[in-house]
């Protein structure tokens, strides 16, 4: 545990000691700050409506979690095996599952940090005299920070698959969008297993679903939780695996 | 083998494989977990919202608690271009949260399906099959009981505003008391049971001919209706288990015992469909008679109007004068009868049809009479001459030119009977009851020859007539609207400086900074 959080602090003092960091910081508060001021006011001011575009139901969100995750987690293990830093950390007394659960929670707490800025729109909007449905914005903020989670865990394995950063960030961003696109196929597939069974598989990997089923509807949900956390642990299992093979490769 | 090194082609297929079915064993044991946390007993679900809106109220839980088996329900929704688009889909968006909510709550009792309208044949036959003619429609149903929802009428209200000044809104939203008395409804009603009248001349439900009434039999059976016959003569008691009376064009009359029966029983919460016959049509115990008896009074004079001939002219004393057709622009757009009918070319085709004048009746208090369909305006009442015979022409001199009313509907409100209850719906809501009619003028529109013209207001006119009304009070769900103002005001202002320029530009800066200091370092 220790291990981790070391390497922790590590990556998340390397996402913030570079400028690509904030670079990448600036350009995500950007857009989705534009994106919410747009929709705040051809929504007719409606607080709750705009926060929960941000997090969750608009093309920003969405946009982000495809793109800034396989940035961020492109350089995390790809990069390090190019330039030969991964073998001292193979080396060291120090377990792959810490390795990849500290870079991915690392990853995650910068993307926290992005969703918490929404939040800090909300705290604005509150001085500004419209006060939000708080409960409906901290549901908002647990699912975006799972599913930007969830973004980050691809995105290490992606990195570990590969030993050029870009290529990584490249299959991430395929990854992602396979995962987006789940929704495309419900119809084939419900024509092809029947609605009953499809609906059954569906409801098992369609990320879109389990968020706005609860977290963007205001609504904590173990189920929901669940979900993402399983399938958030089965993509580290496998950044681990990936990771353990490099040593005998 | 070291840390480094290495490995062979076997090694490295094996090391693959290893790989491959550890993550075939955690996808297994992710999905496992993922079905356990869906279940009922191990799901936790808090509503964190301030006005509760992911939660349904607590009658809805128990309703769908009770219910004896899973309820079926169907979404048929469109979108709807021009000014009210943005208002009809947020009103769209808001039902089906609510039926997700509910599905979510009970998948064991509450199967949701939407049907998409981009795969147009599949939606149009399941709709056909179902018998929805509107858009933007729900249908609940278990088993062969179907309860249809309108949206912008049983649904939702919405206030259309000012074109071009003030959107239209949602003004309430009433999709769990609708839905919740939907469900109840569904769930005590079997198959309502609708008696046809027989024995005075009425066409046979079992004869196939011009003037037979076989196509009532199957187009009520087609429609979930169980139809049985009554002949008033034999039984002059009304059927306990009837649900609708249906009276088609007799041509006798009655005992007079089964009428005032008939009378009282609408009068107790019944409902009649009565459309008067071409011959005996207000004599003593007549169709006529007894609609006089709720206030609506059938006039012996046939309804004309004057028909297109060779090189169109227009044409009068022939027959086919008598042959009114109703457009959909002269029908009534708000009534659950013909509302639908209103967008339809023709929505009525009345051979030798009859008018109708309202008129005080005794017991009126709490009645409401409404008219239903009318002729065109260049129609006319044809009267008989001295001998008794129409000769389909206008005459200025004695005869009254103009629209009239051919078809009409009343309701009766009555003192609620406290009859026992079917268990699902202990303790929820109230039932009322409400005696109807409807009164057509002419029962030829309603054999096997005119009735495909008048199908569907036949349909309307037997579902709206076997409605029970049970309410279940829940209070509409209006989400409070937080809204900042958009309109004066700096707040928006604000918000662009701080949000769209000011934290972007504060990170760049820092970035820049980071950057600086580095290049120092």
């Amino acid at each position: 545990m220790r291990a981790a959080l070391l390497i922790y602090r590590r990556e998340l003092a390397g996402l913030f000691v570079t400028p690509l960091g904030w670079l990448l910081f600036s350009v995500a508060l950007s857009v989705n700050g534009l994106f919410f001021h747009t929709f705040l006011r051809g929504n007719q001011g409606d607080v709750d409506d705009a926060l929960a575009v941000s997090m969750g139901e608009g093309l920003s969100f969405w946009a982000l979690q495809l793109f800034l995750p396989p940035l961020l987690t492109m350089r995390m293990i790809s990069e390090e095996s190019r330039t030969g830093m991964l073998e001292f950390l193979l080396t060291a007394p120090v377990r792959d599952g810490a390795v990849i659960v500290g870079k991915a929670l690392a990853a995650a707490t910068f993307m926290a940090l992005l969703w918490a800025t929404v939040v800090g729109y909300a705290l604005l909007l509150t001085a500004l005299g419209t006060s939000p449905d708080w409960g409906l914005v901290v549901a908002n903020y647990l699912g975006a920070v799972l599913t930007s989670t969830l973004f980050c865990s691809i995105g290490l394995v992606a990195s570990a698959l590969t030993n050029a950063p870009l290529l990584s960030a490249f299959l991430a961003m395929i990854f992602n969008i396979a995962v987006l696109a789940v929704g495309l196929v419900a119809r084939p597939l419900r024509e092809l297993l029947g609605q009953g069974f499809a609906d059954a598989i569906l409801s098992k990997i369609a990320v879109a679903d389990a968020l706005f089923s609860s977290f963007l509807r205001g609504a904590f949900d173990t189920s929901a939780l669940v979900f993402f956390a399983a399938w958030i642990c089965v993509l580290l299992f496998l950044a681990t695996r990936l990771l353990e093979a490099r040593r005998w490769l | 083998m070291s840390a480094t090194g290495g490995a062979s082609l076997a090694g490295r297929v094996a090391l693959a494989a290893q790989v491959a079915l550890l993550l075939v064993l955690a996808v297994v044991v992710a999905v496992f977990l993922i079905h356990l946390s869906g279940r009922p007993s191990l799901r936790i679900r808090r509503d964190l919202t301030l006005d509760q809106r992911n939660t349904l109220d607590e009658r809805t839980e128990t309703l769908l608690d009770r219910l004896p088996e899973a309820a079926k329900v169907e979404v048929f929704f469109e979108p709807l271009p021009g000014e009210y688009a943005a208002v009809v889909s947020e009103a769209q968006r808001r039902v089906l949260r609510l039926l997700q909510l509910a599905e979510d709550a009970r998948d064991d009792k509450f199967e949701l399906v939407l049907h998409d309208v981009r795969e147009f044949s599949t939606y149009k036959a399941r709709a056909d099959e179902l018998g929805v003619r509107q858009s933007n429609v729900v249908v609940v149903s278990m088993g062969e009981a179907r309860e249809i929802l309108t949206l912008t009428g049983d649904l939702v209200e919405i206030d259309p505003g000012e074109p071009g000044r003030i959107p239209a809104t949602v003004s309430r939203f009433h999709g769990e008391s609708a839905l919740a008395e939907a469900l109840a409804t569904v769930a005590t009603g079997t198959r309502p049971i609708v008696y046809v009248t027989q024995g005075h001349r009425e066409p046979s439900l079992d004869d196939s001919g011009n003037f037979g009434g076989a196509g009532v039999r199957q187009l009520l059976e087609a429609d979930g209706f169980q139809v049985e016959t009554w002949d008033p003569s034999v039984e002059p008691t009304v059927p306990e288990d009837a649900d609708l009376v249906a009276v088609i064009g007799p041509d006798q009359p009655w005992p007079s015992e089964s009428v005032d029966l008939l009378e009282r029983w609408v009068r107790e919460g019944g409902r009649l469909f009565c459309a008067v016959g071409d011959t005996y049509v207000d004599g003593p115990n007549s169709a006529g008679d007894l609609l006089s008896r709720f206030g609506v009074h059938v006039d012996r004079a046939y309804m004309c109007e004057p028909v297109i001939g060779p090189g169109g002219r227009q044409l009068e004393g022939v027959d086919p004068c008598r042959e009114i057709t109703v457009v959909g622009r002269q029908v009534n757009r708000q009534h659950p009868v013909t509302a639908t009918l209103a967008g339809e070319g023709v929505a009525l085709g009345l051979p030798r049809t009859r008018s109708f004048q309202k008129r005080a009746a005794s017991g009126d208090a709490g009645s409401l009479r409404i008219d239903l369909a009318s002729t065109a305006q260049d129609a006319w009442r044809d009267l008989p001459d001295s001998r008794g015979r129409f000769d389909n022409a206008y005459e200025p001199t004695r005869e009254e030119y103009g629209a009239q009313v051919v078809a009409i509907a009343a309701t009766f409100e009555v003192e609620s009977e406290q009859q026992g209850r079917p268990p699902v719906l202990e303790g929820l809501g109230e039932s009322s009851v409400e005696g109807r009619v409807v009164a057509v003028g002419t029962g030829l529109g309603f054999m096997n020859l005119a009735l495909p013209y008048n199908r569907f207001f036949f349909e309307n006119a037997c579902n709206w007539l076997s409605e029970r009304e049970l309410r279940i009070q829940i209070p509409p769900r209006d989400p409070s609207r937080r809204r900042l103002d958009v309109y004066r005001g700096a707040e928006l202002t604000w918000v662009f400086y701080v949000i769209v320029l000011g934290l972007p530009l504060g990170c760049l800066g820092v970035g820049i900074g980071v950057f600086s200091k580095r290049r120092l370092l």
